[in-house]
């Protein structure tokens, strides 16, 4: 139970639960590497629902096989639902109060900023890498980010379908690139 | 807007979304359009799951409190 970073209380919910989970798994404790991190993360984009409990079942499976997916799902959701149904009952008793209004809007524009950060470290790897494999692959890498974001912002109902193409668009790419080394 | 239909809409939102809340365009716009919640709901449980712990898609949690208690 200690050792599930998943129970630690995280003030600004999903991403600073991700960046919590990524400082202990990967910086911390060593049990996932920046690479598979970076991997798993990518990989949940694709998957219907909340990504960070997809990522906490990769995770899980990886750390403790089926039990560590039981144990990872109880250390994320055991403490976070309970108490998310408590904060919105104490908040409809106190959702008149003007600066609760206030503090509720303020949150928001904090919660971007955590965002971009994390995303930040997150696509640092993976743009290097395609940097180190050449030109080509770095090009595709950085307009499929602009692209992608660029779509999701005009049509946000999207997302499942720019994930598709962008890994359709990334099998392509891999097939015009040349081989180097055995990384598969 | 009967509880069937308010559960296939969170399901069907969940379904063919990815991300904490990639089922908000979907729920936002069938909630709305049934008058199952008002934008301010919307925010409020936004705000909600920004500040609880855990994924932020625990927002939906604060969404159906908001709108049809527990």
């Amino acid at each position: 139970m200690p050792d599930s970073p998943d129970e630690t209380p995280s003030a600004t919910a999903g991403l600073a639960t991700l960046a919590l989970i990524r400082g202990e798994f990967v910086e911390r404790r060593g049990w996932v590497t920046e690479d598979e991190f970076a991997r798993y993360w990518a990989l949940v984009q694709a998957a219907p629902g909340i990504n960070l409990l997809a990522l906490t079942i990769l995770i899980g499976r990886k750390t403790g096989g089926a039990v560590g997916v039981g144990l990872a799902l109880l250390g994320l959701l055991a403490p976070s639902v309970p108490i998310t149904i408590l904060l919105t009952a104490g908040y409809e008793h106190i959702r008149d109060v003007r600066w609760v209004h206030s503090a509720v809007r303020g949150i928001v524009p904090a919660t971007v900023g955590v965002g971009i950060c994390i995303m930040s470290q997150m696509a640092l790897p993976v743009l290097r890498a395609a940097r180190a494999r050449g030109a080509f692959a770095f090009g595709i890498a950085v307009t499929t980010v602009i692209v992608s974001a660029g779509i999701v912002l005009v049509q946000p109902r999207a997302v499942v379908v720019v994930l598709l193409a962008a890994g359709l668009t990334g099998a392509a790419a891999a097939i015009r690139e040349p081989v180097a080394g055995g990384d598969a | 807007m009967t509880s069937a239909e308010y559960f296939w809409t969170f399901l069907e939102a969940s379904l063919f979304s990815t991300g904490g809340t990639g089922n908000l365009p979907s729920l936002h716009a069938d909630l709305i359009a049934n008058h199952a919640a008002t934008n301010q709901q919307f925010a409020e449980a936004l705000a909600i799951g920004q500040m609880s712990p855990g994924p932020t898609g625990l927002w939906v949690i604060g969404l159906g409190y908001l709108t049809r208690g527990l």
